[in-house]
This record gives structure tokens, sequence and C-alpha cells, in this order.
């Protein structure tokens, strides 16, 4: 082979590998394939979901040991009808709902207040999907305050319950919490002072083997002789990095005031309780954002692994404010406001249970007049379309980690997203406060996303 | 006397320029009696005063000795040809022989080679006792070494002098043998008939034909040895009893089909010929009758002695000469220098076992491996071969299309570990370093004869990104084509059959595994084609054959074609001016940032380019040169491929897997870093490491992933469903286990028969597929009112898709298992390694699917391949005599290896 040729080949060969890594590096393919992912969207048919109620406020009657309803509550079902009535130990207590029409639509709460010897207050709290793993936060077992923990099963299968407790020196030791039978269409409440007495700030873990059950805490307080505070506290699915209360009400300094002098009022003052269940401990940030005008307070802490804590955030001003709480881990938290009307002498408190982020359509039926608070973790602006009532169809536009409160009549109203948002009702009436949220389904009935493997 | 009545007869057919020196040499020796030619030439011939006896030329010289005989009366015939003069004294010595010993029928001269006097062309013939024909002394140097035979089996035709009884007796030569093996056949039956043959060294003629070319003129190899066998077969059969003929016919057969195999199988020319000939002899049915009757009527006197026939030792001591100077012969051609696999590479192959040991040692004593693109192989060697060719995969709910290279592929590949086909990809993945390292080194071959550079080749074979990167996200395509391709490139370089049959195994390998590499395969076979070897182009047969129902069902679609088989697994692969960097994902280098390490790997290739384009220019390597084309092409493949989406998995695209692309493009600069590093006479000996350790430490990421746990490959059990179901499909196969998968979105389902999807079940035809395959709509329907509380008839569906299990891939506390649990049919097994397992109720009853393999494929492909196999197949043992491989093919490329 020649000088030359040798040569024209090298120069041939480095000639057109330049030329391909330019085409490479440069020039878009001109080929094309027509394929794409496969998926299909099904709409099921003749879906069924059932939503479950908690009942009456339940307690002990007179000296007795028993749990069982001691007042009954108001129901008020959208979309749907009563399935069944739960058997509790004695009588019937609770009840599964089923949707009518759209699964979506269905949704139901209950609401009651008293004013007796031993219990007053008011509790309104929405009826949700059972779930086979869930979280309770709030409620205390020290001197005065019971949490009676009530847990529901629907379906026509037995549950095998298994609680774990925490507490604020760490997970409770809790004999008989394990191996909880709920026979089908039953329900079985428990007193939470029997798995962990004396325990100031507990967190529930629920986890059902068998049948989802709907799990609630009913709280009360009886200051000495002085009956003040009633709520129940609907359960949170999965800890979470980011936990949202889109409407929390701080009472007035007027209103409350001079109770706080008083420790055993303590228990009215806002307060966050938070846990880590994982093994590390997490570093978080609280936004505290008011609806009125004013600047957001951002406050971070770390949070021990392992026991629950409850950070009271008593600075705030009177008004509806609406709190994050971003974590590098994920967390359980629930949230704490207290009232008091100096007219009547009704002390209440209300526990919120964190607002899933939820995109599409999500009903809440409210109890009464009422605030709807809507929360936008997200990055980029939602629009969400409000009917209430069967009204005309409102959109309103949440802008990036924006929030926005509207105010709301009795009735369902439907909450329809294009992007995840959070939703809670805060609820206030002359016999105290209660906060309840709009819960869809776990699983989006209307439309599944079918994915090909 | 002898003298007193002999009949000369030459017969003149084919050297009539040679017969005056025949007549002039029996002038001069005196010969007594008549001379008569027969002339067969038909063309007039110089005589002087001889009889001419003028014939047909396809006149038999039997029959030309009859025509000369006549009229004549004389008692003993010379026979003579026109190639044949006589030395002065060889009649005297024949004759003087029948003269003193009556029992002696028929006496026959030493034969030397007319165009070298002292080589003994024939002196008696002989055969074995099966029949083969042989000479006793055949292309010797004559020392008188076998000058004290006399008695002999038989003596050839040129310068036999026969009695006339004889002759009569026997009707002489047998008509059925007309060309080669008269003179045998006619001396055997001159002793059957109880008559001696002699050979009489004494008596020397000079032949420059044999009578085989003497009767047909130039006569090629195949031709003699057909004539040969046809002889054989009708000598066997003549002098066997009548009864056992149709055994010998058989055994005659059989035995030459066999032996043809055997020289098929050592790529000799015309392998069939002795087979051919063989046959034509069995077919001979009534001359071989007739034989037969005339040597019944004449056989006296069987032939029995066995010193007269060659002995099985003699005939091997016969057989290793012949072989000896066949290698001899061939070694002689053989002066090309090439790459010895020597003790430094066997050395280094060692060091990258063991590095391959260190990092890959998660994989050793796995049953099986699974994660990212690779999934279990089936559990028996018989499941994987009904992949091959297979027109039915379960993927995608069970899919029809025509059989797929790859799966084929993998069904032959894995009967090398027949007890446990998943083993031979735990090995390939395991040993993936040292089988680098040799396909690298070996591959180097195809640029430089330097041991050094070829190390250095394959040492950053074993190390580069791609290698690593394709082990780690488990793409057996990508692996299996990094150490095909240079073993490839280093077959297409050669030009033997070998090297061919390498190739196109190679090539098979390369582009089944990796269908992108297809247009630089094809360009790189072109490229040989048009330098010199066209033949090259049959390397594309075997990639053909594997994969023409693919290519042909691809019209529709081309591109798809190129998308990587097995499973489809989505790539992170950067674009664009990133995918320069040539890594299969975006570079990463412990500690520093993707940019910085992105940037470095700019610099690592913008070296190696430099070093390259030294190496073309300047060391002046024109094979470097010629490399870049299909390197360039690879990366032309890229640049068209690369963005698309070529098939889809889980809901998600995936594209190409770059590595083996960039290979192509990372071999030539291996190539060239390697040639230049070793040209620099002082520094090659520390330049060398310290690039192979550059090497290392670029991909040190991938290279660890493995060790480090980053790998998504992982041991894993050969079952993929869990073991309840896997019972259930061995006592009654043929259900289907439905597997549902929350996503973020929703679910994803998937259909799975009997004991689970494996490797082979993954098709291009599923992978790759625009809509949804005939069961999938179906199936979607099913899964998405399954994770739903509904008055859906699950009952019905389950039992109308075959299916007998349902698997939720999530924690036993997952919504979806109370919303599977509320439908009636179903009951709840329990939890398992794979999730949360269902039964269905009722007995399902399952339509098997047509699994029937398309034979046609089976049947070409298998064809194609015992071609290339044999094409492959070595024949000749390592070369024993050194070779100074250091000569240079390509001059300017400096070896110091030696110096």
């Amino acid at each position: 082979m020649s000088i030359l040729s040798k040569v024209t080949f090298g120069a041939a060969g480095l000639t057109a590998l330049g030329l391909s890594a330019y085409v490479a590096a440069f020039i878009p393919t001109p080929l094309s394939t027509g394929i794409a992912p496969l998926s299909t969207v099904i709409s099921p048919e003749s879906v069924t979901r059932n939503i479950v109620c908690s009942g009456d406020v339940v307690g002990y009657i007179g000296d007795s040991a028993t749990i069982s309803g001691i007042s009954p509550t108001t129901q008020i079902v959208s979309g749907g009808g009563t399935a069944t009535n739960l058997t509790a130990d004695s009588a019937t207590n609770g009840s599964a709902i089923t949707n009518s029409g759209v699964s979506l639509d269905v949704s139901a709460i209950e609401f009651g207040s008293l004013d007796t010897d031993a219990v007053a207050g008011y509790l309104a709290t929405e009826c949700g999907d059972p779930l086979n793993d869930q979280w309770l936060i709030g409620g205390s077992t020290t001197t005065g305050r019971d949490t009676i923990i009530t847990i529901s099963n629907g379906s026509d299968v037995e549950a095998r319950i298994d609680l774990e407790i925490w507490g604020s020196a760490g997970k409770v030791d809790a004999p008989g919490s394990h191996g909880i039978v709920v026979p089908a269409q039953s329900q079985r409440s428990y007193s939470v002072a029997g798995f962990a007495p004396d325990e100031g700030s507990p967190v529930i873990h629920l986890v059902s083997n068998g049948a989802a059950v709907w799990a609630t805490l009913q709280t009360t307080v009886v200051r000495g002789l002085v009956p003040g505070g009633l709520d129940r506290i609907g359960s949170v699915a999965t800890p979470t990095v980011s936990v949202s209360f889109p409407v929390l009400r701080v009472p007035t300094e007027k209103s409350i005031g001079k109770l706080l002098a008083d420790p055993s009022y303590a228990d009215i003052v806002a307060a966050l309780r938070l846990l880590v269940p994982g093994e590390t401990d997490a570093t978080i940030t609280i936004t505290l954002d008011p609806y009125a005008e004013g600047e957001s307070q951002v406050v971070s802490a770390s949070i021990p692994a392992g026991s629950t804590l409850d950070l009271p955030i008593s600075e705030l001003s009177a008004g509806d404010w609406a709190v994050t709480i971003e974590s590098d881990q994920p967390i359980v938290a629930g949230a704490r406001v207290g009232f008091h009307d100096p007219a009547s002498g009704i002390t209440d408190l209300a526990w919120a249970s964190a607002s899933p982020d939820q995109t599409g359509t999500v009903s809440v039926t409210v109890p009464g007049d009422a605030a709807l608070g809507l929360a936008n973790g997200g990055s980029s602006e939602v629009t969400v379309s409000i009917v209430n009532n069967g009204g005309l169809a409102e959109d309103v536009i949440i802008p990036a980690r924006g929030k926005l409160i509207i105010p709301v009549g009795q009735g369902v109203v439907t909450l329809t997203s294009n992007a995840p948002v959070s939703n809670a009702v805060f609820v206030q009436t002359r016999n105290g406060i209660a906060t309840l949220r709009g819960l869809t389904a776990p699983i989006d009935a209307s439309s599944v996303v079918v994915t090909h493997g | 006397m002898i003298r007193d009545s002999l009949a000369v007869v030459v017969v003149s057919r084919r050297h009539p320029e040679r017969l005056s020196a025949t007549l002039a040499s029996l002038a001069a020796d005196k010969i007594p009696g008549t001379i008569t030619v027969v002339n067969l030439t038909e063309t007039s011939v110089a005589l002087t005063g001889q009889t001419e006896i003028i014939g047909p030329p396809t006149l038999s010289l039997s029959h030309a000795v009859d025509l000369a005989l006549a009229d004549s009366s004389s008692e003993t015939i010379w026979i003579l040809r026109d190639d044949t003069s006589v030395r002065p004294g060889a009649f005297a010595a024949l004759a003087s022989i029948l003269d003193t010993s009556p029992s002696v029928g028929i006496v026959g001269p030493k034969q030397m080679d007319a165009k070298s006097p002292v080589t003994i062309r024939e002196m008696g013939e002989s055969m074995t006792r099966s029949g083969f024909a042989l000479q006793i002394a055949e292309r010797e140097l004559d020392q008188a070494q076998f000058d004290r035979t006399t008695d002999v089996l038989a003596v050839g035709e040129a310068g036999m002098l026969v009695r006339r009884s004889v002759w009569t007796l026997l009707k002489g030569f047998d008509p059925a043998l007309p060309a080669l093996g008269g003179a045998l056949d006619f001396c055997f039956r001159a002793r059957s008939a109880g008559w001696l043959v002699e050979v009489v060294p004494a008596a020397v003629i000079d032949t420059a034909v044999t009578s085989h070319e003497a009767f047909m003129g130039d006569v090629t190899e195949t031709q003699a040895e057909r004539e040969e066998a046809r002889a054989r077969a009708h000598r066997v059969l003549v002098y066997g009893p009548a009864a056992v003929r149709p055994l010998l016919t058989l055994g005659l057969t059989f035995g030459s089909l066999v032996r043809g195999v055997g020289r098929f199988l050592r790529k000799r020319v015309n392998p069939f010929a002795e087979w051919r000939g063989s046959v034509a002899g069995v077919l001979g049915l009534n001359a071989i009758a007739q034989s037969h009757r005339a040597y019944r009527a004449i056989s006296t006197n069987p032939v029995g002695g066995g010193r007269l026939f060659v002995s099985a030792a003699d005939l091997r001591h016969r057989r290793a000469t012949q072989r000896d100077e066949e290698i001899a012969r061939r070694e002689a051609a053989d002066f090309t220098p090439r790459l010895e696999f020597g003790a430094p590479a066997i050395w280094f192959t060692g060091f990258a076992a063991a590095l391959g040991l260190v990092l890959g040692g998660r994989f050793l004593g796995a049953t099986a491996l699974s994660g990212g693109a690779l999934i279990p192989m089936p559990a028996t060697v018989s499941e994987s071969w009904d992949a091959i060719g297979a027109t039915w995969s379960d993927v995608a709910g069970g899919i029809h299309a025509g059989p797929d290279g790859f799966a084929a592929l993998m069904g032959i590949v894995s009967s090398i570990t027949w007890w446990n086909p998943n083993l031979i990809v735990v090995i390939l993945f395991t040993f993936a370093i040292p089988l680098s390292f040799i396909a690298g080194f070996i591959g180097a071959g195809s640029v430089t004869t330097n041991s050094r550079v070829a190390i250095v080749v394959g040492a950053g074979w074993a190390l580069i990104p791609t290698l690593h990167g394709a082990i780690s996200e488990g793409r057996i395509t990508a692996v299996l084509a990094h150490i095909a391709l240079p073993l490839f490139a280093r077959a297409i370089t050669g030009s033997t059959a070998l090297s061919l049959g390498w190739a196109s195994i190679l090539a098979a390998f390369a582009w089944v595994s990796v269908p992108a590499l297809a247009p630089v395969i094809v360009v790189a076979v072109v490229l040989r084609a048009l330098t010199g070897v066209p033949s090259a182009l049959l390397a594309l047969t075997l990639p053909l054959a594997f994969e023409w129902p693919r290519l042909s069902e691809s019209l529709a679609n081309p591109v798809a074609y190129f998308a990587d088989r097995g499973l489809p697994f989505p790539t992170v692969a950067p674009h664009g001016v990133v995918s320069l960097t040539l890594w299969p994902t975006l570079p990463s280098f412990p500690g520093l940032d993707t940019e910085i390490a992105t940037v470095i790997a700019f610099v690592v290739v913008a070296v190696c380019l430099v070093l390259t384009v030294i190496a073309v220019v300047v060391a002046d390597n024109p094979r470097v040169g010629a490399l870049l084309l299909p390197a360039a092409i690879a990366l032309l493949t890229w640049a068209g491929l690369g963005p698309l989406t070529l098939a889809t998995a889980d809901g998600e695209p995936v594209g190409l897997f770059p590595g083996p692309l960039f290979d192509v493009v990372w071999f030539v600069l291996l190539s060239g870093v390697a040639i230049t590093v070793s040209s620099i006479r002082f520094a090659a000996g520390f330049l060398a490491p310290i690039s192979v350790a550059l090497i290392a430490a670029v991909s040190l990421v991938p290279l660890t992933a493995v060790a480090t746990g980053l790998s998504r490959v992982a041991p894993a059990d050969i079952r993929t469903l869990p073991a309840y179901v896997q019972a259930e499909s061995t006592a009654h196969p043929g259900g289907a286990t439905l597997i549902l998968t929350p996503t973020a979105e929703g679910i994803r389902a998937e259909l799975q028969r009997d004991a689970g999807v494996t490797l082979v079940d993954w098709t291009a035809a599923a992978a790759t597929r625009q809509s949804l395959a005939e069961n999938e709509g179906a199936m979607a329907d099913l899964a998405a009112n399954l994770i739903v509380e509904s008055d859906f008839d699950v009952a019905a569906a389950v039992s109308e898709a075959g299916i007998k299990f349902v698997v939720l891939e999530a924690l036993p506390t997952a919504p979806e298992v109370s919303a599977i649990a509320s439908h009636a049919g179903l009951t709840e097994v329990g939890v398992t390694d794979r999730g949360v397992l269902w039964r269905v109720n009722e007995m399902v009853e399952t339509t098997p699917v047509n699994r029937s393999p398309d034979l046609t494929y089976r049947v070409i492909l298998g064809l194609v391949g015992l071609v290339a196999l044999i094409a492959a197949m070595p024949t000749s043992l390592p070369r024993r005599r050194p070779v100074v491989d250091d000569l240079m093919p390509a001059a300017g490329e400096v070896d110091d290896e030696h110096s």
C-alpha cells in the first residue's frame, strides 16, 4: 500500500468519524418510530364506594366500664345512603354509607354538641374510606382527659387490628394492643388510656390485617368538675414529608386570655403534635400563614425520631391561619386549637388531622356555616372548580404555595382540581368548634390508568 | 521361450507425441516379436514399420489389446502404452521370469516417472482387505528399497507381460473397469485362477502418466477419487459372496458417507466425491453380476494370503505419513505473522479474572441473576430451546409474532450450561471482565501483531464504562455484543473459511443481541468484501438466518427493528453533545459534579482521539484508518436512533442503550491509543500501564457498581412467581397469573402464564408493539375493576382470560388489598415474596395456546448454523514452526517487545 493511499485511508476515516460526531451532537434525527408508552384509561363499571361513619358520641354511662353511645350525632349524607348500621358491643353505632351515583360524589359528616356534667363541646368529623393502615394524632389520657378510639368495620370480613402507640417518651408498650378483632359490620371502641395511661400526647398507628377499617379518636376534657372540650379526630393514611392544615382559627385574646392563667387550660392553646415514626431525626420547617393581612411566620425545628412532641404555637394573632410543615423525613402531625365563649362559658377544642393533597373530584359536606380553606403546596398554580350545594361552578385559582379561604354554608361542596390541593373546613358554633376534611377515595375509581407490563 | 511367440501391443491414445520414443526404446532393446500399435488417437501416428490398427478413442485398453491380438497366435502379450518407454534389459528381465517360472502368469516392471527417472511411479499394486487399492511403492526415490519384493498381488497395466492363456481365460480386463483398477482386478482374478503375479525390479520402464490419465487425459483429484471409489465398490461386490452383497452395498455407501462427512468437517474440496463414486459403483448391478459370474467361473484358488494385502498397521503408517506431508505443506504456505495468545496474555487474563472475581464476587454462586434489563432464563434447557423459533410469547398477555433471533440465540447459548440455563448468564456477568480482556486482546489482532498493544487494548476493553454500565443495568445484550465485537473485528480481517465461519457466528451474536449494530456489521463486511475477500459477504448469512422473520416483520416500521433485544428497560443515556463523551450514562466520577465529570470524560475522549490520529497518520496504521469507518457508522446510527422511543415497558418509553455503538468507537480509540503509546520506544514501558490505569480510574464508578451495590443486577431466584403458583402451574399447566402493581397514576397490569415470563419470552415484537396486544384490553379492564370495589363480575372475567391467580405487588395494608378482597370469586392465599396472592375459586378451564415453533425457521437456522459452525471448526493444530510474528502487516508500527 502506497504512502498516499494510506494517508487517504486515514484521512477518509477521520473525516467520516468527525462528520458522524457532528451529526450525533447537533443534527436532530429525521427518523421516527411511532412507538409510545402504552396505557389504558379504564372507567370501572358500577363502582361501589363505602365510607364509614363512627356514629354517636361515645362514653361511659354512669359507672359502667363499657363504652357506649351517650348522645347521637347528626349525620348529613350526600350522594349515597346508609347501607349498613354497624353492631357495637350492646347496640348499633356507626354506619357504612354506599354511593348512589358517581363514587367520588358520596360524602358524609356527622356532628353534634353536648353539654352535660361529663362532656361539653362540639364535634364534627368527616366519614371516611376504610384503610388498612392509618394514623390517629390527637387527644390525651392525662387526668380529666379521655380519649376513645373507635374502629368501624363496614365490610363483610373481619379485621384484625394491631395498634402501635407513641407517646412523648417514645413508643408505648401497650398490652392488648395487638390482635384486636373487629367482626364484619361491627364497631369497637376502646379507651386509649387502657393502652397508654397518663399520656399527654399520644399518636396511634393502626394496622388492619384483613378488612380495611375507619378509625376515629374522640377526645373529651374535664377540668376539675367542669367539662370543656369535645372533638373527634379522623385518621391520616400515611406519614408524609409535607403536612398541611389549610385552615385553623386562633381565638381572640379577649375570649381565652383570662383562662390561660389557669394551667389546666393549657390545652386550649394552639399546638402542633408531631411524630417521626422512622429511625432518623427530622428537621422540619413550619410555615404559619395568616389569611388576614400580615407576614407569614416560618419556624424551623429538629424533631427527635420515635417520640411525640407537642409544639405550642401561642404567639399567633387571632384569625384564620394556614399551617404547613415541610420535613426531610416522613412525619405525621396534628394541630389543635381552643375555643372559649365568655358569654356562655363554653370551652371547647378542635383537633385537625392533616389534609392530604388530592387531585380531581373531592366532595366535602359542611355541617353549617363554616370556612373552607384550600392550600396548594405545589410549585405551580392550581385551578379549583367549586360547586356549593349544586349551585353554579365557581373557578378559583390558587397560586403556587398559596392558599384560599371561602365561606360555605350547610350542604355539600364539590371541589374539582387539576393538581394536588388540600382542603379543610373550620366550623365554629355557639357550642364549640370543629374541623373536618373532604376526603376522596384512596383509589380514584372513576378512571383507572392501567399501564401494561 | 517367451521371445519366440511374443506380441507387443502399444496402445496409443493420448500421447502420440511420445509414441516414437516408445517405439525407439523397443527398437533399441531389440524386442523380438510383432509390435502392434493400436491407434486410438484419431490422428495418424508416425510408425517405423509396425502394424497399425486403428480403433475408436473410447476403446478400453483391454479391448485394444484384444483387437491387436485378433490375428495373432503369439503365446505372450506385452502391454505398453504410448507414454511408456522401455529401458534396456527390461523385457529380458520380465521374460526370464516367465520362462523360468511356469506358475507365474503375469509379470510387471518397475515403473519410473518419465519426468524424474530416479522416482518410482509404481511397482506392484496391492489393496487392503476392505478393497482400497494402494501402490506398494508410490512416488519414492528409488534406492532399491523395494527390490526384494517380487511376489505381489498385482502389477500395473503399463509394461505388463502376460501369458496369452491367462489373458484368454480371464477374457482380458473387466469391461466394467475401463479407466481405473482394471489391472488390479485382472491380476487378482489371475491369482484366483491359480497363477502367480510378480513384479520384476530389474525390469524398468518409464511412464509419463498414470493408467487413469492415460485413459481419461488430465483428471482432477476429485475425478480420480470418485473413479477409485467406484472401482473399489465394484471390486468389493464382485469378490464378495453374492449373499452378503446388500450388506456390503450398505457398508460401502455408509462408510464412504461417514468419511465424506469427515472430509466435509475438515473443509476439504469435494468431500463427497468418494461417496458419489461408491454409489455409482454399487448401482452398476448388471456389471457386478456379470463380473461376479466371470470371477466365480475361473476362481479355483481364492486369494487368501494376508501377506499380499496391505496390513492395517501399514495403512496407518501410510496415512500418518500423508497427514504429515499435508501439514508440512500447509505450514510452509502459512507465513503471515499474527498475534499469538502468548504467556503475557495468559497472565493478564488471570489478572482480569481475579479483578472480575473481586468486583463481581456478589454474583458467584447465584442460581440466577435479575434486575434492570435482566430477568431469569427458564429453569430447564428444554424450555430455553422452546424459544428457538417460537411464534408465541407470553408477554403482553400473549402475542403471536415471527420468531425472535435473540430468544433463539439465548436458547442455543443456554445449552452450554444445560443443567441450569441461568448459569451461563451468571458466568457471563461474573466473568465479563476476563472475557472482555480476552476478546479485546484477540480483537486487537485485527490491527496489530504486537502483544503489548493488544494487552493495552484488552485491558481497556475490560474496563471501559460501556461494559460496566451494561453490567450494572443488567443489559445482557450489550455485554454479549461487547465480547463479540472485537472478536468479530479480528475474524472479519481474515480470509480463510475458518475466520469466515467465526465472523459469521460473531456477527450473529452482536447483531442479534443489539440490532442497532447491524449497520456497523454490514459496513464492516462490505468493506472487507471490497478489499479483497468477496466471500466475506457470507458472514451475513448467519445473522440473517437468525433475523429474517423479524426483518420481514419490521418492513412496516423499519426503525423499530433496531430496538434493543431482551427485556425493554429505560435508558439514562445522554443525547446531543454530551453523548460524545461515549458514556452510556451521564459521566460520573467519585466526589465530582456531573458537569466536571462530563468535562473530564470529554478530555479523555479528545486525548484518545488525538492518539488515534497519530496512530493513523504518523504511526501509519491503515487498518485503524479502515476501522474508523465502522466507528463513524456507529455514531451515525446513534445520531439517528438515540433520541427515539424504540420500545415501551411499564408505560415508559425505552430508547436505545448506546453502549454497543460507543463500543465500536471505543475499540478504534483504544487501538489508536495502544499503538501510539507502544510506538514511543523509550516510554512504552510505563506509558502503557499508565494509560490502562487512567482508563480504570475514569470508569471507576461503573466499574465498582456491582461491588458497591449500586448495580441493579442482583442474585435472584429462578422462580419469578410465588412458589404456590409455581406448584399449581406444574400440576396444571396453562393457567395465567395477573400481576398488579400500584403506580403513581394507577395500576400496572401484567399477565404471566405458567411459571412466569422469562428472558427468552421477551421478543422484539412484544417490546416494540405500537398498540395493545390481543388480550391486553380485557386485561386492563379486569385490572382496573379489580382494584376498586365494584359490582364487576370478576369470576367471569378471570375465567375468560384463563387467570388462576392474582398477585398484588404491594404491602398487605395497601388500599388495593381490601378492594380486591371485596370481589366475590377470589380467595386470599396470603402474603408471598412477590406480594399478596389470591386464588380464583372456580376451576378455570384453560385453552392451551398454540406454541408450536416455526419449523422453517428452525431448519434454516439449523442448516446455516451448522455450516457456519463447521467452517469455524479449527482443522489444524496450532503452528509448530515459530513464525517471526513481529513482521508488521503494516509497516511503521514498531514492536519493541523483543528488542
